[in-house]
Order: structure tokens, then sequence, then C-alpha cells
């Protein structure tokens, strides 16, 4: 159990304000410096012989009605007398009542800036600092919070030094990570001066294509960036070393749309057909034959697949495994080629050459609505939650709340 | 005011049935001030729910929790608190994946700790004590703000405190951290 101190202040406390009054306020001062008469002195003791055996109501009743006797400049020396008396260092108190975290909780709220000038209080606060980690914790909840923290303590790795150390390591001492926070800052700043001044490091790759060269589509993790081309492969290349590491053959059209998930790459091609592949061996899994001309865009989720084909329809699939895939339904409604689709568990979403956006139930695969208003044909498009982003070749990007077709 | 350092543990001898009767209990602050509240409020205590469910307590006794580490001052300030607040939804566990906000104080709350430093560190110890996460929180908050945005000498002088750095220790110190200045 806690014991609380009470209110009372010490006596070489007392002492100290007393002296630093005689300093502030000399006219009150001399008049105290004169010996007191015996007289007054055996007077005072009395008055404090009864104080003292007053209920603490009592007393400041009483020193409430002194006060009101006392005149302005008595006052402004009560009041400076008493301002020390009502103050609290938090920080170094608290741990002296094994309160540690509880100040460690205080200056948990700080943000860098003041936490820095918190150390510079004095020692006590700089020790509680320390060693409750602060600066460290102070990193961690930035990760957590600021994907930019995140990306960049996966990246330039320090992410191994925080949370949780792995089984049989310990962590860096608290001075690691005063000293990490100022070169996570540095490291930021340059990387928003290189977005704004545009500097970057380029790194090409020969695609090695003979007579057809063009990259259609690709997408890219930490290990790998897989690219449709032109001359109807599909091409792999190792993420760090830049080499091409598996030639998919198969299509007899240019690759134009592919997606992959960890088993199955499926790309859509201008020779009409869909194809999966087995994203780690790189082998041909399934063909599948059904739209009439090139198969312009897909995306796969949660076994469903939708298809879109310049030949204005969109197919909807069902996968059991790669292999296994059947088609649930022809979406039919746009009058030119459909250009991209995209989907959730509500809707989805398509867009067309013929200037508009379609939305379906993706349960129920009925029409839902027209998003109109782009001038021309609709090269991209995006949704998320209820909002779809459009991009047009009448060079508008268009926001549209998929609720309400409003925009 | 004196303490009471060897108090045993409070209400070792009650037990469970009463409460559903009875709604009320006392509370006796360490200067021996009774309060007799809602047991609702006073359950607003992980200590004393804790205790209650634990232990229970007598119907035929006027049972009498004893708070040791509270005087009657602290102990009205905190029924206040919990009377205000006793509606509140349970204060969500901590969320590390949330950033940590000092400005979501509510204006009730802001006012109700418009009281000296003396008060307040009193205040924090006993809703520690008490386990009173809603009221440690914002009082936690409260001094965090008064440290936020404040250089090192106006800190020092917010809460009355000597600087017992030598100037070379404080500028090594100041050293180490001068990222800061560069902004």
């Amino acid at each position: 159990m806690i014991k609380m101190e009470t209110d009372k202040i010490d006596d070489s406390t007392t002492n100290n304000l007393q002296f630093q009054m005689t300093v502030l306020s000399p006219p009150y001062d001399t008049a105290r410096k004169k010996e007191p008469s015996a007289t007054f002195n055996a007077e005072r003791e009395a008055c404090l012989k009864y104080f003292e055996k007053w209920s603490e109501t009592d007393q400041v009743e009483f020193v409430e009605n002194l006060l009101a006797r006392m005149c302005h400049y008595q006052h402004g020396h009560i009041d400076s007398y008493l301002k020390p008396m009502l103050q609290r260092d938090f920080i170094s108190q608290l741990p002296k009542k094994g309160l540690d975290h509880v100040a460690e909780n205080i200056l948990s709220y700080l943000d860098a800036d003041s936490l820095r000038n918190a150390e510079l209080v004095c020692k006590e606060w700089f020790r509680v600092i320390s060693e409750g980690m602060l600066w460290k914790k102070l990193i961690e909840r930035k990760v957590r919070t600021d994907s930019l923290w995140r990306g960049l303590a996966e990246r330039r790795m320090w992410i191994q030094y925080l949370f949780k150390p792995r089984p049989g390591e310990n962590h860096r001492p608290h001075g690691f990570y005063r000293g990490l926070f100022p070169k996570i800052i540095r490291d930021i700043g340059s990387i928003e001066s290189n977005w704004r001044n545009g500097k970057h490091v380029l790194q090409r790759i020969n695609c090695r294509s003979e007579n057809s060269k063009g990259v259609y589509c690709l997408q890219y993790d930490d290990q790998k960036i897989v690219s449709g081309l032109r001359d109807n492969t599909i091409k792999i290349w190792d993420r760090s070393t830049l080499q091409c590491t598996k030639v998919l053959i198969g299509h007899t059209g240019s690759v134009l749309c592919l997606q992959y998930d960890d088993k199955v790459i499926i790309s859509g091609s201008s020779d009409s057909t869909v194809r999966v592949w087995n994203v780690n061996s790189g082998e041909m899994a399934t063909t599948l034959i059904h739209h009439c001309e090139a198969v312009l865009h897909l995306r796969f989720n949660n076994g469903m697949m939708v298809t879109c084909s310049k030949d204005r329809s969109i197919a909807v699939w069902d996968m059991v495994s790669e292999t296994e895939i059947s088609l649930r339904r022809v979406l039919v409604g746009h009058r030119a080629a459909v250009n991209v689709v995209d989907f959730d568990e509500k809707y989805i979403v398509s867009a067309s050459g013929d200037r508009t956006i379609k939305v379906w139930n993706t349960s129920s695969c009925e029409f839902v609505r027209t998003l109109s208003g782009h001038k021309r044909g609709i090269a991209c498009l995006q949704y998320r939650d209820r909002l779809v982003v459009s991009g047009s070749s009448d060079n508008s990007i268009r926001l549209w709340d998929i609720e309400c077709g409003a925009f | 005011m004196s303490t009471l350092n060897t108090v045993k543990s409070p209400a070792m001898n009650v037990n469970f049935f009463a409460f559903a009767i009875m709604p009320n209990i006392k509370l006796q602050s360490s200067d021996g001030e009774t309060f007799e509240i809602d047991v609702e409020i006073a359950k607003c205590s992980v200590t004393i729910k804790t205790m209650l469910e634990d232990l229970g307590m007598d119907e035929e006794e006027e049972e009498v929790v004893p708070l040791p580490n509270v005087n009657s001052a602290i102990l009205r300030k905190v029924i206040q608190w919990a009377t205000y607040h006793k509606d509140d939804p349970p204060p969500p566990e901590d969320d590390d994946n949330k950033e940590k906000r000092t400005d979501d104080i509510s204006s009730w709350d802001a006012d109700f700790l418009k009281v000296d430093q003396g008060t307040l560190f009193e205040l924090i110890l006993a809703a520690n004590y008490l386990d009173i996460k809603g009221l440690l929180d914002v009082t936690c908050k409260t001094v965090a703000n008064m440290i936020k945005g404040k250089a090192p000498e106006e800190i020092r002088k917010t809460f009355n405190i000597k600087n017992d750095f030598t100037p070379s220790e404080e500028e090594q110190v100041r050293k180490e951290n001068e990222w800061c200045e560069e902004k």
C-alpha cells in the first residue's frame, strides 16, 4: 500500500522561502529583523499553541479571518510565500513514491520537442526519461501510427531494435534510441526534399524483346517484378539484381493485364484468352477461352475473378483452384470496349470507352446504376469503400460516391 | 492531518449479499470523515470494486471502507469526479496504435482540474491508489499539458524546480539533442 504525504512543508523549505523574501522585499523585512520583544514572543507562542489544537477546518477559517484583517502589501507577501508551497515537481516526486510508471505516463504524452526540453530540466527528469526508455517508446508509437515511419523502420532495418527483442537478445541502451531519433528525422527530411526536387535513383531494365518492344502491365513486391509485355510473354525480374528470373510463354498476343497473389499469376491478352500460371514454377495451369476480343483488364480476389474485354462484355468467374475456374455470369450493357474493372464484396465497377462507369451488384450480378459525366472514354479506375476515382481521355479525374452516383 | 500507515487491508470481514438491498457504501478518509455514496459510483474505483467482489459486505453490520491513503479534501474531489462520470462507458484499454493526445480533455474535466499543483498531485496519487483509470488519464494529461511547448527554464519555473546540471553537463545534453534546432 502506498502512503500519501501530508501537505505540511518541512522546515528547511520554509527557511529558504523566508530567506528569498528577505532579499525581495526590504521594507517588510527590516521590520522583521528587529529583535522581537519578549512580550511578542510569549504572545506568539500562546497563539500558536491554541492554533495547533484546532481542527483543520477551524485553522483555515481562522487564517482567513487573519487575512481579512491585513492590507494589500501583506497579501502580496503571503501570496509569494504561498505560491511555491502549492507547486509540485510531479516528475521527481512521483518516483519517490514508487510511482515511476505514472511519471513515465505523463512524459509519454509529450511530443519530441517537449521531451527534449524535459530532459534538460534537471537530472531527475533526465533519469526518468532514460529509465522509462521514453525515446524508444516515442519511436515505437510513431512507427505504429505513421505509415512513413513504418516504411522507413522496415526499409532501414531499425525496426529490429524496436518492440520486444527477439529471444536471447536485449534492448539497446536508451542512449541508442535517443541518438536514433534525430537520425530518423534527418532521414525523413532528405526523403521529403528528394520528392520535392525530383531527386531519385533510376534503374532501367532492358526487357530484351525482339521485334515488338513495350510493357503493358506490371505488379511488384519486395522480391520480384512481374511484367506483361508486348512480345506476348510475361517476364519476372529479381527486385534486387534486376535480372530476369523467368519467361512465361503461351499467349499468342500482347499481355495487356495481369494480377498475381502468392499462388497464381493470371493474365489477359489481345489473343482473347485469360491464362493462369503457377507463380512459383511459372508453369501454365489453365487457359480460359471465353471473350471474343482482347482481354483488357482483370481483377481477382477471394475465389472470384472479373475480366473485361474489347468485346464490350464483362465476365464474372468462380475460382475453386488454379485449374477449376468456371464462368458465373456475363455482364453486358457497355456500348464500347470495357477498359477496366474493380470490385469488392458489394459492387463490381466497370469503366468503358463509352464514357460511362457502370455499377453492378457483386452477389446477384444485377446492374445497379450508371455514373456518367466524363466527356471522353475512361482509361483507368480504382474503387475502395464508397469512393470511385476515374481517369479519362477528357483530361479529368473524377471522384464518385458509389452509393448515390454523385461526383 | 495524520497519515495512517499501518491500517490493515480494508474491509477484511465482510460478505457478499447486501448490494441489492443496500445500494450505498461508506468510505472513510484518512482524517476520519465518512462519505456515504452509491455503490455503483464507488465501483469506478477498481480497487474498491475488486475488494467488494472478493469480500462482499455484511448485511447486518454497517461496514465502513477505510481509505487510509486519501484525505477528506481529495476524497471529496474524487467522489465529485466519479459522480459526474458515473454513466461514462468504461475507459478504453490503452491502444498503442493510437497517437497519444492531450487535447481531448472535456471542458467539465478541465474546469474540475483547475486546482493548485498540490491538489493535482494528490488527485494523481488517489486515482492511482484507487485505480480509477479515467481520472488518472485526465490528470496525467493535464500535467503533460503544463510541460508541453515550454523551454526547460519555463518548465522549471512552472514546477519550482532547481536546475542541478552543471553548465558543462547541460551543454552536453543540449548538444546531443541539437537536431531540433536545425528545423
